[in-house]
């Protein structure tokens, strides 16, 4: 895979030396005097098509409030310019618009590309408005969505591989599950790494309010979005400090439908689609896995005949048990299977001069891979824009979104994870009760003889829901003071309801262990909710001085209120399996628990965008925050009233240098510097994590109230200062773009766990005591490779690099458990490594192990030598004694270069999409292999256990079984850390536009095929290389078996009327 | 045009992409030993040295066994090992089968995984020891040859079925008559169940058999103390007596490794004098020496009875009120004892009965140890006294128990004429009812034959 790639970054460096070489050439003085501002100047020119190097007929010219013009026939045009430094801007349908500076040239031509996926002359949708992206001073990416490409995607999960630097990772393949983002490397440890979502101007709430009942899974806004509904993403790079104390990481900024225009116009889309069940890991079959068996009991100390006399070890068909014990079953294929997918989707857009709207209407039902798992959306958005008066305008965003989800549970949850337990249950046996001849019963077996939940009652009898939904919605007023100025303000509200029920039957299923009893069945539920009210208003300036000097500008305020709360009750027991509501538990074992949480963010900033005849430009935000999680007695920040606002900042300058008369002969069409440094803060760090609180406590039945660790009333935001510095060029006319940025990001004040004294009480308490450095290259390139009339290649390229570097942690390093990992965070390191034993092989003999003169100290104080078979683990500090100060540093979980390429093709009326993704040299420790090859127990094993060391002088990298493995030959080690790098097919598309007669009753019918994942190269031994467990970073990279990402094909028809 | 180059360039793409894809787990479980991939059926019928004892496996029915997925070590001898295996075993199925059986276990014995000496059971039933190097003292001399479902040790001799020490008793003419009619007819029962199972063939035994005329003075010598109602009972009984401390579970390999005593279960000490070692016969589960004499002393044959005194069998009345069973120290010894004590149980000749079985027609001394130290501040003496057979039997006579004594004392003497399948002895209190004048203290009662 480096192989692939690596032309490609040849190509992007000589690119990159090509433009600093044409920079330094041109960027001598040349002697010509500027134009002088003569008035009522004329340039002449032509547009011309690339594809086909003819004028465009019709295309028009202007200089913006000065003049304007169309050209003729053969593309000529003639047009009045205010400066011989102006700027004009033409456009014409089905080509991208373009921006030419004059550069006092008499006479110009334009090339006109035809509609290109990114272009440095499309729009940005950013904090103070729309821009053009070539005029940006700080780092901002936008993703124009064609959702119809990719119906069922959920926008997290989308932006894979569309956007340097943002690295999203799906967190699995449950169905709607979406993924966890991390834009531009690791900001925080303990907070948010997610850039702040914005949709319509308002903050979506993408936050997590308590666990999910159900084992590892998690309720993802995202999902409430058809991707349909989405027009284009702006990703915002910098530290938006213009957002305060949310903006550290960046802001993602989502714009929804709107209405075109005002001509009524109505467009259904169809989809019906397959997802495929992923291969089956390479389990051992019934007749291996009862070798194996044979093998892990006798190694528990059973003699030869108790084994044989074992119900499963007798090959005598007239026994009552002989079917029972004798089958060949697939679990994998009893809990995963192919499923389908719908989705029916209705948008109308119109208006008339007074009112513009556009409303949607989708229902999608997607079922998972794993069986009785699904999703159902029923959603709908209203988005309307209103012309009350000539100067008071207003528009309006209502969405309301109803999701209700089957789930199962997922990961590490070993009595109840359909999967986990299709692993490890013995093939021999059958889902289903089985009689003396080997008729089958409809009845499911119960727990097996070896202790293992009979995974088709997982699947069938399990019953785990999620019902959920969001209003979430805003009214915006604009009212123009004059021409330059506007007061505007929004006023929004989004309520979310996430309700789960769960039932977890009492036969077939291992029971749980309770603290007070045993559970036969379980059940529980739970509601959480969100109401939060968002006010932004704000004065609005923007005018340009005599073509020279353009600004615009924003003051406002915003202010958000949070109101969530979080209620679950748990029971068990209940009469019968048939009862499986939570009042039918026993009222002994009923749990119940909740949290609330109110938090609220006032914000003042202003915002402001110069520029200087288009060629340079000064960007400056700031904003001053309040928010009711900072400390009073925070460190930073100006004291307002007793409690503390801190002051973001951030300044961004860019200078267009094509734009510069020296560069008029130049064949470069774009090329542009920018630097910006910005400050912004965290705001995640509990809502009452600084203040004195008191938690619930029971003593002995007697019900009170106690101290909630010792509170920190110095607690503050996390600052992320950023440096970014970067480089956007095209040439080519504009066939080639090329943006490249490096930063550098240093996270002070980083909130960190710092260990108190054990006299306290307490053994941590929060604190700002950390820091954390952050660097990183980002890069795009978008090539227009072939540009004929009737095919067109495009390739656009993204990559990205980041390295984390931890300045401060108390102590100097901390070490964190994950499933069964160690994952340390050490100052002068990057923050989220595995930490664990090295290992060099298995002993071949028992003269080789002893040769080595290694040991194990047990529990119990004993010594216990490494013998052959044994994993020869590498003895860092040479005592001979395998401990914990062996461990090192044995991987890394952050990807040593990401991103995606997307090819389009579009030849006549088709047009093919296709998105590669990768990541490379990213770590990944592969619990579920460390579960399925540690050969400790009698769950199954993967074929690669029949490897295991029998013999001495046998050279296999498998140890020997040993139950309960007590030499710790499974401990967390290199043999699980694998590499994770993988190349994917992310999604592949292919419409087709019928040819339809003007007459139809059909504007237009396309119809398309859409692929996601639809082939992988990695050589990670598991389903899939990618997942996220969870959001933090210091998780990332661990495979806990969550259900696996899977392919799925679907076929769409859309129509327009 | 395009489109053609399009399908060829994804087509061409997928291939070469999908390729590794496949064969990532293909590495990972590629197996070390070409051997693992076959069952040991066939693994053995590819050995060519091993042609023959293929044959014999699938003529015995033994492949399809080792073709399951079970683990299996195949002791396997080679063609040349069984160039000597008599045409009547190979002809003879149910033989063939026990002989291909006795060369597998169901489990897989690695030669780096056996420690010292272990003994596993073989399909055919019969146990051999293994160890790291041998196979039943066969020295394995291909090693570890890894299949699917075990593993096959190659030996250069084959394992013959032997019999076990039951078999030697019951079937071998070497076996003398006298004592096989006592011990493979009479008391085969009785020998099996509370001597040992010389039947089991995972342990290993060693049985001391005698010649017909050491076999009769033996139990001639033995009869006088067996004094019953017949001679066929009597005779019974002696030969018993000289039977069961015969058998012990050592395995004693060869004379040379037999100490000058072993200790029966019964925990009789027999000298075993090796001189007069007639024969030694090796049989599947140890080791029998026919022996022209082995003479036990009566001193070591009858040994003494020892009574716990607390562990009565019932008392002439329920005085549980009154009963103490107190944890003392022995001052000379340092340890501690139990024994038990009745006081002010307000009865006369109040007594606790002992039920005793299998005594011996002999006389005995009796001896107790009775702890008077000051009883609920008593300073005076008491006595009680031995009944036998009945609490108040006139001999032997009461006792006076002295203040503070730990020592045994001397209760007495009886003499049993007859043998005694059940025999009560009783501790009588004083015939008294004073409280001071008529505990009832005791650790324990020994009776000691004199000859």
């Amino acid at each position: 895979m480096h192989k692939i790639l690596k032309p490609v970054a040849n190509i992007t460096m000589v690119l990159l030396l090509t433009a600093g070489a044409w920079a330094q050439k041109t960027g001598a003085p040349t002697g010509k005097p500027a134009a002088a501002n003569t008035p009522a100047m004329v340039v002449k020119g032509i547009v011309k098509d690339a594809a086909t190097q003819k004028g465009i007929n019709g295309a028009r010219v202007q200089v913006k409030n000065f003049s304007a013009a169309i050209a003729d026939t053969v593309g000529h045009f003639s047009l009045k310019i205010p400066a011989a430094s102006a700027t004009i801007v033409v456009e014409a349908e089905g080509f991208d618009t373009k921006l030419v500076p004059v550069k006092s040239q008499d006479n110009i031509e334009v090339i006109l590309q035809s509609l290109s996926q990114q272009s440095y002359y499309h729009q940005l949708e950013t904090p103070l408005g729309r821009q053009y992206k070539q005029y940006m001073a700080s780092p901002a990416e936008q993703y124009v969505v064609n959702g119809w490409q990719q119906p069922l995607e959920t926008i997290d999960a989308m932006l894979q591989g569309r956007i340097a630097g943002l690295n999203a990772i799906r967190r699995s393949g449950l169905q709607g599950a979406g993924a966890n983002l991390f834009q531009g490397g690791i900001n925080s440890l303990y907070a948010t790494n997610k850039p702040l979502v914005i949709i319509d101007g308002m903050p979506y709430d993408a936050n997590d309010y308590g666990e999910s009942l159900i084992a590892n899974n998690y309720t993802n806004p995202f999902s409430l979005i058809d991707v349909k509904d989405i027009d284009n993403i702006t990703v915002l790079k910098d530290a938006a400090s213009i957002y305060g104390a949310k903006g550290a990481n960046g802001a993602i900024i989502i714009t929804t439908i709107r209405a075109p225009g005002q001509a009524t116009k109505i467009d259904a889309g169809i989809y019906s689609g397959i997802n495929f069940a992923p291969t089956s890991l390479p389990v051992l079959n019934a007749n291996d896995y009862r070798t194996h068996l044979s093998t892990m009991l006798y190694s528990k100390g059973m003699t030869n005949g108790e084994i044989a006399a074992l119900p499963y070890m007798i090959d005598n068909p007239a026994r009552e048990d002989y079917y029972t014990y004798h089958n060949s079953t697939d679990w994998q294929r009893k809990v995963m299977d192919n499923s389908m997918s719908r989705n029916v989707y209705l948008r109308i857009t119109g208006g008339d001069n007074i009112a513009t709207y556009g409303l949607t209407v989708g229902y999608m039902k997607n079922s998972g891979i794993v069986k009785n798992t699904d999703i159902e959306r029923y959603s709908t958005r209203f988005n309307a824009e209103f012309n009350f008066t000539e100067k008071l305008t207003g528009s309006a965003n209502l969405s309301f979104t109803y999701n209700d989800q089957n789930l199962k549970d997922q990961g590490i949850a070993d009595k109840t994870a359909p999967i986990f337990n299709a692993l490890v249950k013995a093939p021999f046996l059958h889902n289903r009760e089985l009689a003396a001849d080997g008729k089958e019963s409809p009845n499911f077996e119960a727990v097996d003889i070896l202790g293992i939940s009979n995974p088709s009652v997982i699947i069938d009898n399990i019953e785990a829901f999620n019902k959920y939904y969001r209003f979430f919605g805003s009214f915006n007023f604009k009212y123009d003071i004059n021409k330059y100025l506007s007061a505007n303000t929004m006023i929004g509200v989004q309520f979310d309801k996430v309700r789960e029920t769960f039932f977890i039957p009492s036969d077939g299923v291992v029971k749980d262990t309770l603290w007070n009893n045993i559970a036969n069945n379980r059940m529980g539920s739970q509601v959480k909710q969100l109401f939060t009210l968002f006010n932004d208003s704000r004065l609005e300036y923007k005018r340009s001085f005599n073509h020279t000097h353009s600004l615009a500008a924003k003051l406002g305020f915003r202010l958000q209120n949070n109101d969530a709360s979080q209620v679950y009750v748990t029971t068990a027991n209940s009469a019968t399996d048939d009862l499986v509501s939570v009042q039918n538990g026993l009222a002994s074992l009923r749990q119940v628990g909740g949290s609330t949480g109110e938090w609220g963010w006032l914000s003042t900033y202003f915002g402001a965008e110069y520029g200087f005849k288009d060629k340079w430009f000064l960007n400056l935000n700031a904003a001053l925050d309040g928010s009711s999680r900072f400390g009073v007695n925070a460190a930073n920040g100006l004291n307002i009233g007793g409690h503390k606002f801190p002051l973001f900042t951030s300044l961004g300058t860019a200078w267009l240098v094509s734009s510069e008369e020296f560069m008029a002969s130049s064949a470069i069409n774009l090329l542009k510097l920018r630097a910006s440094y910005s400050i912004a803060g965290n705001d995640d760090i509990g809502n009452y994590t600084a203040r004195h609180i008191y938690t619930s406590q029971n003593l002995l039945g007697a019900q009170g109230s106690v101290r909630n660790g010792i509170p920190n009333t110095g607690l503050q935001w996390e600052s992320v200062h950023k440096l970014n510095g970067g480089i956007d060029l095209s040439f080519w006319n504009d066939r080639v773009g090329l943006g490249v940025d490096v930063y550098s990001a240093k996270t002070k004040n980083l909130l960190v766990y710092t260990p108190l004294q054990s006299v306290t009480g307490f053994a941590t308490a929060l604190t700002n005591d950390g820091e954390l450095q952050n660097t990183g290259v980002e890069a795009t390139v978008n090539i227009r490779l072939v540009d004929k009339r009737k095919f067109k290649w495009d390739i656009s390229a993204n990559a990205a690099q980041y390295k984390s570097k931890v300045i401060n942690v108390p102590g100097g390093a901390i070490y964190t458990e994950y499933a069964g990992a160690t994952i340390l965070t050490a100052n002068g390191q990057p923050a989220n490594q595995f930490y664990g034993y090295k290992t060099e092989g298995v002993f071949v003999s028992n003269a080789a192990a002893a040769a080595s003169g290694l040991s194990k100290i047990n529990a119990n104080g004993t010594t216990s030598a490494f013998k052959g078979g044994d994993m020869h683990f590498v003895d860092q500090n040479g005592d001979k004694i395998i401990d914990e100060n062996d461990r090192t540093v044995i991987g890394n979980p952050n990807p040593d270069l990401f991103g995606g390429f997307n090819n389009r093709f579009i030849w006549k009326r088709f047009e093919l999409n296709a998105l590669f993704t990768f990541s490379l040299g990213n770590d990944v420790y592969n619990y579920q292999r460390y579960r399925l090859e540690s050969q400790s127990n009698t769950d199954n094993q993967l074929q690669s256990v029949m490897n295991s060391w029998k013999t001495d002088g046998q050279v296999t990298n498998m140890p020997k079984a040993t139950w309960g493995d007590p030499m710790g030959n499974s401990r967390f080690s290199d043999r699980w850390i694998e590499d994770g790098s993988y190349l994917r097919l992310r999604s592949l598309n292919i419409t087709y536009n019928l040819p339809l007669k003007s007459t139809a009753v059909f504007k237009n019918i396309a119809v398309s095929v859409s692929g996601n994942n639809l082939f992988t190269v990695t050589k990670y031994l598991g389903y899939d290389p990618e997942f996220s467990a969870s959001p933090s970073p210091l998780a990332q990279g661990i495979d806990t078996g969550l259900d696996p990402l899977f392919k799925s094909v679907i076929l769409g028809v859309r129509l327009g009327l | 045009m395009y489109k053609k180059i399009k399908s060829l360039f994804i087509i061409a793409a997928g291939t070469i992409l999908l390729v590794p894809a496949c064969k990532k787990w293909d590495d990972h479980n590629r197996l070390s030993d070409e051997g693992l991939s076959v069952t040991l059926a066939e693994r053995i019928s590819q050995q060519a040295d091993l042609s023959r004892f293929t044959e014999l496996l699938t003529k015995s029915g033994y492949a399809g066994i080792i073709a399951a997925s079970k683990n299996f070590t195949v002791y396997a001898p080679t063609n040349a090992a069984l160039a000597s295996l008599p045409a009547s075993i190979e002809n003879d199925t149910a033989a063939l089968k026990k002989f291909v059986g006795n060369h597998i276990t169901a489990q897989a014995y690695y030669t780096g995984s056996v420690t010292g000496t272990q003994r596993v059971p073989m399909l055919n039933g019969k146990y051999h020891d293994i160890t790291a190097a041998t196979v039943k003292g066969v020295t394995i001399s291909g090693k570890d040859i890894l299949a699917r479902n075990g593993v096959i040790q190659v030996i250069t001799e084959m394992l013959p079925v032997s019999n076990n020490i039951w078999e030697f008793v019951t079937t071998d003419t070497r076996m003398p008559a006298l004592e096989k009619v006592a011990l493979a007819d009479s008391l085969a029962l009785q020998f099996l169940s509370r001597v040992h199972n010389l039947r089991n063939e995972s342990r290993k035994y060693t049985l001391f058999v005698l010649k017909d005329a050491g076999w009769q003075s033996e139990v001639n010598k033995l009869k006088p103390y067996y004094v019953t109602g017949t001679a066929d009972s009597t005779t019974n009984l002696a030969g018993w007596t000289v039977l069961k401390d015969l058998a012990v579970d050592t395995f004693y390999a060869t004379p040379a490794a037999i100490p000058d005593t072993i200790v029966s279960k019964f925990g009789i000490r027999v000298g075993v004098d090796k001189s007069a070692i007639a024969a030694t016969i090796q049989t599947s589960n140890g080791v029998v020496y026919v022996m022209d004499k082995l003479e036990v002393s009566l001193r070591n044959k009858f040994k003494d009875i020892i009574i716990e005194a607390e562990n009565y069998t019932a008392a002439s009345a329920n005085r549980l009120a009154n009963t103490y069973f107190r944890d003392r120290v022995d001052s000379a010894t340092g340890k501690i004892f139990r024994d038990v004590m009745v006081y002010n149980h307000g009865l006369a000749q109040f007594n606790l009965r002992y039920r005793l079985t299998e005594i011996p027609s002999i006389k005995y001394k009796v001896y107790w140890m009775a702890l008077h130290d000051n009883i609920n501040g008593m300073t005076t003496t008491f006595t009680q006294k031995i009944g036998v057979d009945s609490f108040n039997s006139p001999a032997p006579a009461y006792v006076t128990v002295p203040l503070n004594r730990y020592a045994e004392q001397l209760a007495g003497e009886f003499t049993l004429t007859k043998y005694r399948p059940v025999f009560n002895l009783f501790l009588t209190a004083a015939n008294s009812t004073t409280a001071t004048a008529n505990p009832l203290v005791c650790n324990y009662i020994r009776l000691e034959p004199v000859f």
